[in-house]
């Protein structure tokens, strides 16, 4: 008979548990993040197609682990994640291996090459870095962006805020959303997933009616804290950043429970082949010093254990459980849109 | 016809789009536009014996001859021809289904009496050469983008000064198509450029002058694209874009430095 901890491990193992609202307290065996000082110096050829999104930071840590490896021979091919991982099919297809590693922005594409058998599982030697709620068979989580409701603390108490991202419909709160934005369609995509799609019709229905639509998130948390909404929808990075630079604006952040409103987006990394010294390149990322950096820099969600959130997070993340590359399947939720005349 | 036609146009400027920028993984030798211009008649010959090629072998597989090999030598010549690391660099969106192609071949004629599949896989790999040359014309007769020449992993890397001028060159390239009549090719740059551009290098912005982001965003996502909608006149989206190159620069100041005090990664 299966105990709880093997069950866990098996769906691990199996790719099949996405985040869960284990993060807060999971008893997994788990490994603190390696420091740079204990891995291996990387040396020889190494491939990697490297999903574009993340503009300069990507590319400080790939010129960063070069500067630290000189004799590594990095070979970076750059592109849309979407468009590499078509090239990463159709080459294998042909029988031409050209890559070690993808890296992507976007766990859906990781998705659909590994859905195509053409990675290599994880060893546990590497998962066990990896926080337990974010471990995968088949890729490497490296760190994530989380969905929140920024809040305008001078016109709404904490107490009048759902806990579930479904209600939102159901009040007479002020919102500001970005619809053609990205990350608020992956979300509707997961809402989908979780809800079923005659509810999320309801929802979108339902929040149009007291929604004010802006260009981009950043617009939104803007909004918010100029008091035009009273509430938004967005990645939490905006509200993170916003901050910092302006640390008086009237913004705060509130989560929702384990639903498409906490949804934590992660980028990732597939292994390809065997290569010992893929697997090492992907303990760089995981390493203390670059998750770190990715959490100070970028306000990224480290996926790396006992490496500090970034600054700012409201305390309790209860993420839906959700396999992101799921997410993938954005045109149903491009013609609910269209549909309800959200776009 | 015309929608076959239309197809294929929207087809080639996707992949002129999504791929202008793109950088060689093997060499750092990835041919220029004026380059691919020079080139394209090698191209063409190039794919012209490619398809000899695989036109041979579909008629002696047809004879009942074993020519599995003969497959594995055509996706050699694809690896080493000129043609390739072009469509690589500059239409990657037509890179794939030609390698498919060649996969679906190379699968079909270990397969005996499969002489449907394998026709189907033969014109499938000839469409796929004859869309990425017809890419690499439309790559050379546009103006040239802005490739800039190196990795874009360690151009970036010394304070996102290319990406800033990748953004302006493209804006130039927008106000150049929507005034040759491009309208469809021109939204679809300033889309492309926000994505895979702007939404980069907008974190550190934020901090700094968030203000400046979110103008920058609406004038990606509400003025340029409503311009054209309304089928503006040239100058005034010239207007709009020449509007936005003052807030770049205000972006590259910030953007420099930023780059002056960021920490380093180990």
């Amino acid at each position: 008979m299966l105990d709880r901890r093997s069950l866990l491990k098996s769906a691990l193992a199996l790719g099949l548990i996405g985040p869960g609202a284990l993060w807060a307290a999971d008893d997994t065996p788990t490994a603190a993040a390696e420091s740079a000082d204990d891995l291996p110096p990387l040396a020889g050829t190494l491939t990697v197609y490297l999903g574009r999104g993340e503009g300069g930071l990507y590319d400080d840590i790939v010129a960063a682990i070069r500067k630290r490896n000189p004799d590594l021979d990095l070979q970076i091919r750059r592109g849309p994640s979407a468009a590499l991982a078509n090239t990463l099919i159709a080459e294998s297809r042909a029988g031409v291996k050209r890559a070690d590693l993808f890296w992507s922005i976007d766990a859906s594409s990781l998705g659909v090459v590994a859905d195509q058998g053409k990675s290599q599982p994880i060893p546990a030697s590497i998962q066990r870095h990896i926080k337990p709620a974010f471990r995968y068979s088949q890729w490497a989580a490296i760190s994530g962006r989380l969905r929140t409701v920024p809040y305008n603390p001078t016109r709404i108490e904490p107490a009048q805020l759902p806990s579930r991202i479904i209600d939102f419909a159901d009040t007479d709160l002020r919102i500001g959303w970005a619809p053609a934005y990205g990350a608020f369609q992956s979300f509707v995509t997961a809402m989908r997933v979780l809800e079923g799609e005659d509810r999320t019709r309801q929802w979108l229905q339902g929040v149009k009616r007291q929604a004010k639509s802006y260009a981009g998130e950043l617009g939104v948390v803007m909004a918010v804290a100029r008091g035009e909404v009273d509430v938004g929808f967005a990645n939490h990075y905006y509200t993170l950043r916003l901050k910092k630079g302006q640390p008086d604006a009237n913004v705060a952040l509130a989560l929702t429970e384990n639903d498409a409103g906490s949804l934590v987006n992660s980028s990732g990394v597939l292994l390809l082949d065997d290569n010992p010294l893929a697997r090492n390149f992907v303990r760089y990322l995981l390493s203390q010093e670059v998750q770190s950096f990715l959490a100070s820099q970028a306000y990224e969600i480290p996926m790396a254990a006992g490496v500090a959130l970034p600054d700012g997070l409201p305390g309790k993340i209860h993420p839906p459980k959700i396999d992101l590359t799921q997410l993938s399947d954005l045109q149903p939720t491009l013609e609910l849109l269209r549909e309800t005349r959200v776009l | 016809m015309k929608s076959s036609l239309s197809f294929t146009k929207s087809l080639l400027l996707g992949a002129v789009l999504l791929c202008g920028q793109a950088a060689s993984a093997h060499s750092g030798d990835a041919p220029s536009v004026a380059e691919v211009k020079e080139h394209l008649g090698d191209y063409e010959s190039e794919i012209a014996d490619m398809r000899d090629t695989a036109a041979k072998i579909v008629a002696d597989y047809d004879k009942g001859e074993k020519v599995g090999k003969r497959v594995d030598a055509l996706v050699e010549t694809w690896e080493e021809v000129e043609f390739h690391e072009a469509v690589e660099t500059h239409a990657m969106v037509l890179y794939p289904p030609i390698w498919t192609a060649l996969g679906g071949l190379r699968e079909a004629v270990d397969e005996d009496n499969a002489g449907e599949a394998v026709a189907e896989w033969q014109m499938r790999l000839n469409n796929a050469l004859h869309e990425g040359v017809g890419a690499l014309k439309l790559v050379a007769s546009q103006p040239a983008p802005a490739t800039h020449g190196k990795d874009e992993a360690t151009t970036s890397a010394a304070g996102d000064e290319p990406t800033i001028q990748i953004i302006k060159d493209n804006l130039a390239q927008v106000v150049e198509r929507y005034r040759s009549g491009d309208s469809e090719g021109a939204s679809a740059l300033i889309h492309q450029t926000y994505m895979q551009r702007f939404e980069g290098i907008e974190g550190t912005l934020i901090e700094s002058d968030a203000d400046l982001v979110t103008d920058l965003e609406k004038d990606f996502n509400a003025t340029l694209p409503l311009l054209i909608e309304r089928s503006a006149s040239a100058d005034k989206l010239a207007a709009a874009v020449k509007s936005m190159n003052a807030k770049l620069d205000r972006a590259q100041k910030i953007l420099d430095e930023a780059a002056a005090n960021k920490p380093s990664v180990f």
